[in-house]
């Protein structure tokens, strides 16, 4: 969490290879990043990184199939095994119905359900989420995280997400707050339940933005 | 003022503005040899047609069989439309540019003039050029008709002069017009927060929904899109109307056979392929968005075809013809790739997701061959059923030899190789990524 401009956006970016830092190294599972050429990368991203972001980024001009099948075409996936595991997780998120249709026929939901499944078909050690509840009501967000606790806990896939929402930050284990580009403050959850860690959230957040007016 | 702020976004929309110029170019010459050649083959008769707007003179006309005056209304009419789809690519991005300045206060009369000032700079550059490679032309069809015998020569008149100039302009006004109020109602959507795409009724590739009726509605399509064949190859004399009809077929098959087809090939094997795959749904968005316009070259085309070998024309008015027909071809080929880079010009964004997924930069330019090739390659092989077929009939009837339908295929084949080629540099300069210091 942080405010704007307190380089969130700039450190996933960095994680996901999608961006380098102009000094120091990215290690991500003990490889260098910076070191991997153009080619490299690429498998790197849809071998090991699943991406899910406030605007869904989901091609328009294909099928919610075809988008959900993406990372495992990029795989050269068995077409078979793709059309298995696309069922599979479109029924486990409840779009099985939707698979010939356009992103632009569903809902906001729907989409994001969407980007979801994409991000997991390949089953990544990483997911990076980029305020993936930005677009989304308040009972879709909390549908979001209930997925995304089940995803951590059932493949032990780790979930990095940037978020401004101190309720959605209360689904997370570790918490790390950022000002100016610096971690400014880090929390873990540790036996608290969700409402005092929710608590903790606020009164870090509320703490930050006082500093910030007195400034 | 306004007129700064005019040049600074044609400097901004440099490429944009240069394809626009071109066509500007290119339909300046056309239309200037097409208004010379007319009025030598007519003997001045054709203004009384070209602005007639009663059906019946238009029927007469055809009656008569004035091949000089029938093409002159035809080439008008591609000319309008090749304009249009041209400046609809050069204002759509301008929608947002547009929006902002009506925060600001612009008004409709601004705006016009705003793009209107654009085109007329633009105008100013390319019809000099136009009219100086359209006296190029004039020689060399005094050339070919020196070298067939005869005698008339096609001279650069006044009269033929002016009425090129009032159609250019009445053209050139119309389309800015048009575009603006598209641009207009674009930008207020955008300051409501809305988003033009999904203002679209953008059907999806399902595969299916009532069964029984859909396939009563395929196999009617299906006959209609055969019906020109059996009329082409039985030397049938109504090309065009078989062929508007053709279309109609063709648009049904295109969209519930030939689209779903590749949705279903997508989903079991085509997933074997990635670059296919991909660039699969990429062009299944392109036909539906740029079908038209194919079927507007093939009936076109046809229609010229039915001029040609329908009637006994004098050779000045064959030769009119045959420049109609090579004018028509390239103008509508150039409208195929307006109207397709009109769609193309926002896609940067999917090729930003195809980055982020994982599809490198190498990958990234053959997903963006393969389509192109594939879209062409469809067009071609549209241009080589319906045009083949009639090629073929003209042969067997002996209407026309084989060196006239060499030159008749060549000129329906070469100009849309032309525009893959640019549409290729164009989506190239789209989907690349900003370098970063």
């Amino acid at each position: 969490m942080g405010p704007s401009g307190s380089g969130k956006s700039t450190f996933i970016n960095m994680i996901s290879t999608m961006d380098y830092p102009t000094d120091g190294q990215v290690y991500i599972q003990g490889r260098n990043v910076m070191n991997m050429s153009a080619n490299e990368i690429g498998h790197f991203r849809y071998e090991n990184l699943g991406f899910i972001f406030q605007n869904f980024n989901l091609l328009d001009t294909h099928t919610i199939y075809e988008n959900i099948a993406l990372p495992l075409t990029l795989a050269k996936a068995d077409p078979k095994l793709i059309e298995d595991k696309v069922t599979d997780i479109a029924k486990k998120l409840n779009i099985d119905m939707l698979l010939n249709k356009l992103p632009l026929e569903c809902s906001g939901g729907q989409r994001q359900r969407t980007a979801i499944a994409r991000a997991l078909i390949n089953d990544p050690g990483i997911i990076v989420a980029d305020e993936p509840t930005g677009n989304l009501d308040s009972e879709n967000s909390e549908e979001l995280m209930e997925l995304f606790e089940k995803m951590n806990r059932e493949s032990g896939a780790t979930i990095v997400m940037v978020t401004h929402d101190s309720y959605v930050a209360s689904f997370t284990s570790r918490l790390i707050f950022i000002r100016d580009g610096a971690i400014s403050t880090e929390i873990t959850r540790e036996g608290m339940d969700q409402d005092e860690y929710f608590q903790k959230i606020v009164s870090i957040s509320s703490a930050g933005r006082s500093r910030r007016k007195r400034a | 003022m306004i007129f700064k702020e005019a040049i600074r976004s044609l400097k901004n929309s440099r490429s944009k503005a240069l394809f626009f110029a071109l066509t500007f170019y290119i339909t300046t010459a056309l239309l200037f040899v097409y208004f010379n050649m007319a009025n030598a083959a007519t003997g001045g008769e054709i203004e009384v047609y070209v602005s007639s707007s009663n059906l019946a003179d238009l029927i007469q006309m055809m009656e008569k069989g004035n091949a000089g005056n029938l093409m002159m209304v035809f080439i008008v009419i591609m000319c309008f439309i090749d304009l249009l789809f041209c400046n609809d690519f050069f204002v759509k991005n301008k929608a947002k540019e547009l929006a902002v300045r009506m925060i600001c206060g612009a008004t409709y009369i601004h705006l016009a003039m705003y793009l209107l000032i654009q085109t007329v700079l633009l105008m100013v550059i390319s019809i000099p050029l136009g009219i100086a490679t359209g006296y190029g032309l004039i020689g060399l069809m005094n050339a070919l008709l020196a070298a067939q015998g005869e005698t008339l020569v096609v001279t650069v008149s006044s009269y033929a002069l002016v009425e090129f100039f009032a159609v250019i302009l009445f053209v050139v006004f119309w389309t800015v017009l048009l575009n603006c109020s598209f641009a207009y109602k674009s930008g207020a959507v955008l300051l409501a927060g809305g988003n033009m795409g999904a203002m679209k009724d953008r059907n999806s590739y399902g595969l299916a929904s009532k069964p029984a009726v859909q396939m009563i509605l395929n196999v009617i399509g299906v006959i209609a899109a055969v019906l020109p064949l059996y009329n082409f190859f039985n030397g049938s004399g109504a090309l065009a109307v078989s062929m508007v009809i053709g279309c109609v077929g063709l648009s049904r098959v295109m969209d519930y056979l030939f689209l779903p087809l590749l949705t279903r090939n997508n989903r079991h094997s085509g997933t074997r392929n990635n670059i296919g795959m991909i660039s699969n749904g990429f062009l299944r968005r392109d036909l539906q968005f740029s079908k038209i316009t194919i079927f507007l070259l093939i009936c076109d085309l046809m229609i010229v075809m039915t001029m040609l070998f329908a009637r006994k024309n004098t050779p000045l008015e064959y030769l009119l013809v045959v420049v109609s027909y090579i004018s028509i071809s390239v103008l509508q080929s150039l409208t195929i790739m307006f109207r397709l880079e009109t769609d193309l010009s926002g896609r940067f964004q999917e090729y930003h997701i195809l980055s982020q997924v994982g599809v490198s930069e190498a990958d990234k330019k053959k997903i963006m061959h393969s389509e192109v090739s594939k879209f062409y390659l469809i067009v071609l092989l549209i241009i080589a059923v319906y045009a083949g077929t009639a090629f073929l009939s003209l042969y067997r009837s002996q209407q026309a030899t084989g060196g006239q339908i060499m030159l008749l295929a060549l000129s329906a084949v070469l100009p849309v190789l032309a525009v893959d080629l640019l549409t290729r540099i164009y989506y190239g300069q789209v989907i690349r990524e900003p370098v970063r210091d």
